[in-house]
C-alpha cells in the first residue's frame, strides 16, 4: 500500500491538501518515504483535482490529511483513493504508522 | 501561527468591517490577508499605505494577430463565451470576457492566435496605520478572484507573520474555489450572517461547506433588529447547524460613518458599540483558547 | 448594442449590498407603467429580484440552461491524456491511461475535444441552471438561476440575456451580479446604459472606480445613483465629478427603506421615491439613446 501525506515542512502533516507545498509518499513494500514537490500549488482552479491526479499517477492508495476540499474529495474518490483524517502537526511516520495499524 | 477566516456567503453582510475590527484588536501581532479581491475594502478600512506591488499572473491570455488573421471567423464560432468580436478587417479577443480556455487557438487555421502572459492584476503588501501588515490584491476588470490568488495572498501573509502572529483572512463572497482556498487549513471560521432573506440563505450554504471541511466555526449575526422574522431565521439556522453565536450586531446607520473617519468597528462610540465589543471579545476569547493549545 | 426598438439598462454596482436589486426592481416597476418592460435578473448565483413581486405568477415553462461537457467514447480512447493537459480548469484526470471527467467543474469550452487526436470525446449537455419567466401585474420578469453549488454563471447569464432579447420587450432592466469580475462583465455587456448604484462610503467609492473602468473599457455609457444618501459621509458626488461621471439620482436613506429592503418588500407607498425613480429612469433612457453619460 502507498500512503500520501501533505506536508509543508517535510516533517509533519501540513494544514491543507490541494495547495500543500509537498506530498510525502510512503511505500509499505520497501518502507521508503519520498517527498515530492507539489507543482499544483500554482493551479488557478482545481488544485485539489490536480493533486488527486498527481497522487493517483504515483500509485497512492490512501491519503492522510486534516481535511480535503470538495473538489479534492471528488477527485480522490474518482481515483479510488481512500482518505483518512490525520491531525496537522503530527510527525509523518507517526501518522503513517497509526494509519497502517488501523 | 493561527489563521482566522471571516466569511459570509453573501456580499455586503459586514464581513470586511468585522474582519478589520478583529484585526484592529489584534494590532501589530496580526497580518491581514484581504482575499476579497473584487472589493478589496479591508485595506481601505485599515488605512493601507507604503504599498509595494508585484504583478500577478493567473494564466495565459489569448490574442489575435490582425496581420495573420484571414477573417474566417472560426475563432468566434469556437468561442463559447462570446469573447471574440469583429473589428475592421479582423477579429479581436475581448480580454474582459475571455475565459482563457484556448479553444480559439486550437481552431484557428491560420495560426493567427497566440497565448501571452496576461497580467491579471497585482499582489500588494502595505502597512496599516494600526500597525499590522496588509496583504491584498487588485484585479484587472473581467478577471476573477481564483483559488490561486487567494492561496498566494495567504502564502505571502504567512511569510510575513511570525510564529506568534494571527492571520486574519477576509474571505470573498460565495462558496466557490476562492472561498474554499480562504478556509482551507484555517483554525477558526467566523461566519457573518446578515439577518435578511438572502443573507441567511447564503450563510447556510457557507456553513455546509465549513462542515464538510471540518473547520471550527463561530457566528456573528449582523444587521439584526430590522425584521424579527429574519432575525429568528438566522438564529434557527445557526442553532440547527450547531454553530455557537459570538454575538448579534443591530443595524445602525452610524456604523457606516465610522469607517469614513478612518476607524474600524473596534473603536466605536454608538448604540451598536457595546454589542460589537462583546462579539469581538468572544472572538478574541476563541483565538486565545486556540493559542493556548499550541 | 441591443436591437433597434429595445433599450437595455443594466443596474450594477462594484460592491455588493448597495441596493442594486432594489433599484433595479423599482426602475422596472416604473418602466412598466409606460411600455412593455422586462426585469432581467442576471445575478444568477443568488437571484432575488423576483422576491420583490410576491404575487407574481409563473408564465410559461422554465428553460434549462446547459453546457456541453465531454463524455469519453471508451472504444476510441488511447489513454494519451492530451485532453487532461488541454483542460485549464482541472476537469479531466488522466491516471495511468484512464480518463476521468468531472462534469461539475467543466466550463464547456470544448478545448479537450479539440485536443483529442482520436475523436474519443463526444459532448453531451449538462444542466447548470435555468431561466424562468414570471408575470407581475403586467411587468415581465425573466430570472436566470444557476444550480446550487455550480460555478458556471457566465453560461446562465448569456442564456438569460438571449431569452430576454427574444421577448421583444421595449425596455429591459438588468439586475447584474455585484463586482466587476467575469459574471458582472457578461451581464453588463451589450447594455445601452449602466446605472451604477453606490452608497456614500469609502468602500463603495473604491469599488465604483473599478466599475467605471469596466464600463469605459466596454464602451457602455454610465451614470451613478447615490443610494442610502445621508447614511455615510463619503463624497461620492465629488468622486463622480472628478471622474466625469454624471450623478443621475439620489435616494435618501431612511430606516423604513432599509427594513423593507431586508424583507424584499417594494417601497410602493413611498411617493418621494417614485418621483426619484422616474427621474432616474428618464435620465438612463436618455443616456442610452444619446450614448451620453460616461464615455
Amino acid at each position: 500500500m502507498r500512503y500520501a501525506v501533505p506536508t509543508d515542512d517535510g516533517e509533519t502533516v501540513g494544514k491543507v491538501f490541494g495547495r500543500a507545498s509537498s506530498f510525502a509518499i510512503f511505500d509499505q513494500a520497501d518502507s521508503s518515504l519520498v517527498i515530492h514537490r507539489n507543482d499544483g500549488i500554482n493551479a488557478e482552479h482545481g488544485a485539489g483535482t490536480g493533486a488527486a491526479s498527481f497522487l493517483a499517477d504515483k500509485g497512492v492508495n490512501v491519503v492522510l490529511a486534516p481535511e480535503v476540499g470538495p473538489k479534492a474529495a471528488a477527485g480522490l474518490a474518482a481515483a479510488g483513493i481512500e482518505v483518512v483524517v490525520a491531525a496537522t502537526g503530527t510527525r509523518l511516520r507517526a501518522a503513517i504508522d497509526a494509519a497502517i495499524a488501523g | 501561527m493561527i489563521t482566522v477566516s471571516v466569511a459570509s456567503g453573501k456580499g455586503g453582510a459586514g464581513k470586511t468591517s468585522l474582519s478589520a475590527a478583529i484585526a484592529e484588536r489584534l494590532g501589530a501581532a496580526c497580518v491581514f490577508a484581504d482575499c476579497d479581491v473584487d472589493a478589496a475594502n479591508g485595506a481601505i478600512a485599515l488605512g493601507a499605505a507604503g504599498t509595494k506591488s508585484e504583478p500577478y499572473f493567473a494564466g495565459p491570455g489569448f490574442e489575435i494577430d490582425p496581420a495573420a488573421c484571414t477573417s474566417c471567423g472560426a475563432c468566434q464560432a469556437a468561442c463559447r463565451f462570446g469573447a471574440i468580436e469583429r473589428t475592421n478587417g479582423s477579429f479581436r479577443v475581448a480580454p474582459e470576457l475571455c475565459e482563457r480556455c484556448g479553444a480559439c487557438l486550437s481552431r484557428c487555421p491560420a495560426k493567427a492566435i497566440r497565448s501571452y502572459e496576461k497580467q491579471a492584476g497585482e499582489l500588494l503588501v502595505s502597512d496599516s496605520r494600526l500597525g499590522m501588515r496588509i496583504v491584498h490584491a487588485e484585479l484587472e476588470p473581467g478577471e476573477d478572484t481564483s483559488g490561486k490568488l487567494v492561496a498566494l495572498v495567504r502564502r505571502r501573509a504567512a511569510e510575513l507573520a511570525g510564529d506568534d502572529a494571527v492571520i486574519v483572512v477576509d474571505a470573498p463572497p460565495g462558496i466557490g474555489c476562492p472561498v474554499i482556498a480562504s478556509i482551507t487549513g484555517c483554525d477558526l471560521v467566523v461566519v457573518v450572517v446578515e439577518a435578511s432573506a438572502s443573507g441567511v440563505r447564503d450563510a447556510a450554504r457557507l456553513v455546509e461547506l465549513v462542515g464538510s471541511m471540518r473547520r471550527r466555526a463561530m457566528a456573528i449575526v449582523n444587521k439584526s433588529g430590522l425584521n424579527q422574522a429574519m432575525d429568528d431565521a438566522a438564529r434557527t439556522m445557526l442553532k440547527e447547524a450547531g454553530i455557537p453565536v459570538a454575538g448579534e450586531i443591530p443595524f445602525d446607520p452610524a456604523l457606516r460613518s465610522v469607517e469614513e473617519s478612518n476607524r474600524t468597528w473596534a473603536s466605536l462610540d454608538c448604540k451598536a458599540a457595546t454589542r460589537i465589543r462583546s462579539a469581538l471579545g468572544a472572538v478574541d476569547g476563541a483565538i486565545g483558547a486556540l493559542k493556548e493549545k499550541r | 448594442m441591443s436591437d433597434a426598438g429595445t433599450t437595455v439598462i443594466a443596474v450594477a454596482s462594484g460592491k455588493g449590498g448597495t441596493g442594486k436589486t432594489t433599484v433595479a426592481a423599482h426602475l422596472a416597476i416604473a418602466g412598466a407603467r409606460g411600455r412593455p418592460t422586462m426585469l432581467v435578473d442576471l445575478d444568477v448565483e443568488a437571484p432575488d429580484a423576483s422576491g420583490y413581486f410576491k404575487g407574481a405568477g409563473r408564465s410559461g415553462d422554465a428553460s434549462e440552461v446547459s453546457v456541453l461537457v465531454p463524455r469519453l467514447v471508451e472504444a476510441r480512447c488511447t489513454g494519451c491524456g492530451l485532453c487532461a493537459k488541454a483542460c485549464r480548469f482541472g476537469a479531466i484526470l488522466a491516471i495511468g491511461g484512464v480518463i476521468t471527467i468531472d462534469p461539475k467543474v467543466c466550463k464547456g469550452c470544448g478545448a479537450c475535444v479539440n485536443a483529442c487526436p482520436a475523436a474519443a470525446l463526444e459532448e453531451i449537455p449538462m444542466t447548470v441552471g435555468q431561466t424562468s419567466s414570471f408575470d407581475a401585474d403586467g411587468l415581465a420578469i425573466l430570472e436566470g438561476r444557476m444550480a446550487i453549488g455550480d460555478i458556471r454563471s457566465t453560461v446562465v447569464i448569456e442564456a438569460a440575456k438571449k431569452r430576454a432579447a427574444e421577448s421583444g420587450a421595449a425596455l429591459q432592466i438588468r439586475d447584474c451580479p455585484p463586482g466587476v469580475s467575469c459574471p458582472a462583465t457578461h451581464a453588463i455587456e451589450g447594455a445601452d446604459y449602466v446605472v451604477l448604484v453606490a452608497e456614500p462610503t469609502e468602500f463603495s467609492i473604491h469599488d465604483l472606480g473599478a466599475a467605471v473602468r469596466l464600463a469605459r473599457g466596454r464602451g457602455v455609457p454610465a451614470g451613478v445613483v447615490i443610494n442610502k444618501d445621508g447614511f455615510g459621509d463619503a463624497d461620492i458626488a465629488g468622486f463622480c465629478e472628478r471622474e466625469g461621471i454624471p450623478v443621475i439620482g439620489r435616494i435618501a436613506f431612511k430606516r423604513e427603506r432599509a427594513a423593507s429592503g431586508a424583507a424584499a418588500e417594494p417601497w410602493s407607498d413611498d411617493a418621494a421615491i417614485s418621483g426619484e425613480i422616474d427621474a432616474i429612469l428618464a435620465l438612463a433612457a436618455d443616456g442610452a439613446r444619446t450614448d451620453g453619460g460616461l464615455r
